[in-house]
């Protein structure tokens, strides 16, 4: 059972702070849809608006084709895994599980075979008779999973369900997440603050600040062309580079900035249109960055080792452009290059890994959002 | 002077016990004697006053009696007290600090006001003296005390598992009979006993609110107004007996349990 989400001009207020400001979405039928935004974002509160916990002050919920704005959660098509998993401390994993189809009216031998079906699902089998506090955080989450399909909802709510997983345990139940609903077909709406959990998830990822959605899409389109300077930041570690708009003609865009002139193609800034003179903030990926010559590459002139370190994958350095000794980029250089603190390296750039846009909404520190460990 | 202080320690707790137990020691020692008078010297053991009591049509009804009014009323004070309680700690009610504050009031009003008071409001009612009235009487006393312990027990973290249940398709009935009730249970065994404790021995409301049938307390005290007698003695034991049983059971199912989860 799956259906579609869709939000109507939602507008949600606490006193007078306004948590969810006009929220316009569409979630597709068998969509997993992340909701990723930092704390205070407004995500939970629109996860808890659909779940029917909240009255929105403005603006209607259709799932389907119905309109359940003022539907209590009972009679709701949703079910939800909080994050603390609320599993009834009293009660064995088969009746857990089986409590909303008790709820439902049906006997308790259909309900125990029905529970044991889901316990397996999630990889706890036989386990129908234990209670929930002989279990561990990651097994108490999959039964609080179990117990939410049981009632086969159209769509299930998870409330940042992964939050305290340890690292190993909450990429494995991540994969498992995305395995269950490729598996029951069901519409997946998911909270979290954490943007490699979006990425490992998500088919799409709505990002949230501030009561607004700033980008939504696939997780490539957002990680690789954000809508925003906030999208941009939140999804991973960015540079920033302030320029200004010298030429915009049809398919190039010629930019100064304080690393020199840069020629870049008309669809680096896909979603505004750069007059000339506009402030633009452009964003480069750390990984974009590179040092080797290329055709057509930018030349970014050279730039001063500050620090480094080595990560496995690449080494993530700290570099001061000789062009703008005062400014420091990150960048992610290859694995097998040598490279020490004081070193000069040359930068460049593949023009089509650039990003500009309208630097009119400030950015967010650039390297802050990366931790995504923040609560 | 290590010695000294240890020394000092073990008189002290030695004093301080005995002041606590000694009255309790010597009203079940003399229960147990063999002679006519509860007083020294002790000539037994002998179980003579014990089947006295027990052959005692008056006191066995009235131990009935008693039984059948802090059972009763224990469970009516927790319910009503659980039920406050859940209300107060789950919705915004108008002035639910006053509320609170007058649900708790009765614990810091003495029994004997509150004995005078119902049994005035009972006369101009016109509702007669009987079990009945003691068992209204009780559940004044300790419904407040059902109340302040269950609200202690519910918590936020509670909000959400609830919640869960409403969210799979429970009523506010099924909810709090299903999943809240059971998450308090502790809470609510605790304050029966307790509940119980207090209404089994509890003297002024039920004297005062008694005629015919009495309970065992008011019983012990026509008693007592014929003189000291073992049975005084075998039938005081008996109420600490029964009173000590429901400690422990307190203590083994319920805080035993509380402490392993």
């Amino acid at each position: 059972m799956t259906a579609q989400v869709e939000f109507r001009n939602v507008t949600q207020r606490f006193g007078s702070t306004l948590a969810l400001d006009d929220i316009n979405l569409t979630i597709g039928a068998g969509d997993f849809a992340v909701l990723l935004g930092p704390s205070g974002c407004g995500k939970t509160t629109l996860l808890m608006i659909l779940g029917g916990f909240l009255t929105p002050n403005e603006g209607r919920v259709l799932i389907g084709d119905s309109d359940v704005t003022e539907r209590p959660a009972r009679e709701r098509p949703t079910t939800t895994m909080f994050q603390d998993y609320a599993l009834f401390p009293h009660m064995s994993l088969g009746a857990n599980v089986g409590f909303g189809l008790r709820m439902r009216g049906i006997g308790r031998v259909e309900r125990d075979a029905r529970a044991r079906e889901l316990l397996d699902l999630v990889g706890l089998g036989d386990t129908a008779k234990r209670m929930p506090h002989e279990l561990s955080g990651g097994q108490r989450q999959r039964v609080a999973l179990a117990r939410a399909l049981a009632v086969e909802p159209d769509v299930l709510l998870l409330d940042e369900p992964l939050g305290a997983l340890d690292l190993k345990l909450r990429r494995r139940m991540q994969d498992e997440l995305k395995q269950i609903q490729r598996r029951v077909g069901t519409t997946f709406v998911h909270v979290t603050h954490d943007q490699e959990e979006a990425m490992a998830i998500a088919d799409r990822i709505i990002v949230m600040n501030q009561g607004m959605i700033e980008d939504e899409g696939e997780p490539e389109a957002i990680y690789l062309r954000p809508r925003t300077v906030f999208a941009a930041g939140f999804m991973g570690e960015i540079n920033f580079l302030p320029g200004r708009v010298e030429a915009s003609r049809e398919n190039q865009l010629q930019l100064s900035t304080s690393l020199g002139e840069l020629s870049l193609p008309r669809s680096a800034a896909p979603r505004f249109d750069p007059r000339a003179g506009a402030a633009v903030q452009i964003c480069v990926r750390p990984e974009h960055f590179t040092v080797a010559a290329g055709a057509g590459w930018l030349e970014l002139g050279s730039a001063r080792v500050v620090d480094e370190s080595f990560f496995g994958t690449h080494h993530r350095c700290h570099l001061a452009p000789e062009r703008d000794p005062a400014r420091t980029l990150v960048a992610h250089l290859p694995q097998s290059m040598r490279v020490a603190k004081g070193d000069a390296v040359a930068l460049r750039i593949d023009p089509a890994s650039v990003v500009v846009l309208p630097a009119a909404d400030s950015p967010s520190p650039a390297h802050d959002s990366h931790g995504s460990d923040e609560v | 002077m290590r010695r000294l202080e240890s020394a000092a320690v073990v008189t002290y707790l030695a004093l301080l016990y005995g002041f606590i137990f000694l009255p309790v020691v010597i009203l079940v020692l003399f229960s147990f004697q063999a002679g006519r008078f509860p007083i020294p010297p002790f000539n037994g053991p002998s179980l003579r006053w014990y089947a006295e009591v027990f052959a005692d049509g008056r006191l066995t009804d009235a131990l009935i009696n008693s039984l059948l009014v802090a059972l009763i009323s224990s469970g009516v004070a927790c319910l009503l007290g659980f039920l406050a309680a859940y209300a107060l700690a789950r919705y915004r009610l108008p002035g639910s600090g006053v509320q609170r504050a007058l649900i708790t009031a009765p614990l810091t009003v003495s029994y004997l006001i509150i004995g005078l008071g119902l049994l005035m409001t009972f006369n101009m009612v016109g509702v007669p003296r009987s079990l009945l009235t003691v068992g209204i009487g009780h559940v004044v006393i300790n419904t407040p005390l059902c109340f302040a312990i269950i609200y202690a027990q519910i918590g936020e973290h509670q909000v959400n598992i609830e919640r869960a249940a409403r969210d799979l398709g429970a009523s506010d009935w099924q909810v709090m009979s299903l999943v809240t009730a059971p998450m308090l249970a502790p809470g609510i065994v605790a304050a029966y006993f307790l509940s119980v404790t207090f209404s089994w021995d509890e003297f002024i409301i039920a004297f005062l609110l008694s005629r015919f049938d009495v309970t065992l307390p008011v019983e012990i005290w026509s008693l007592l107004r014929s003189g000291l007698n073992p049975k005084t003695n075998a039938v005081g034991s008996v109420v600490f007996l029964v009173s000590t049983v429901l400690v422990l059971v307190l203590e083994v199912t319920v805080f035993r349990r509380a402490a392993r989860r």
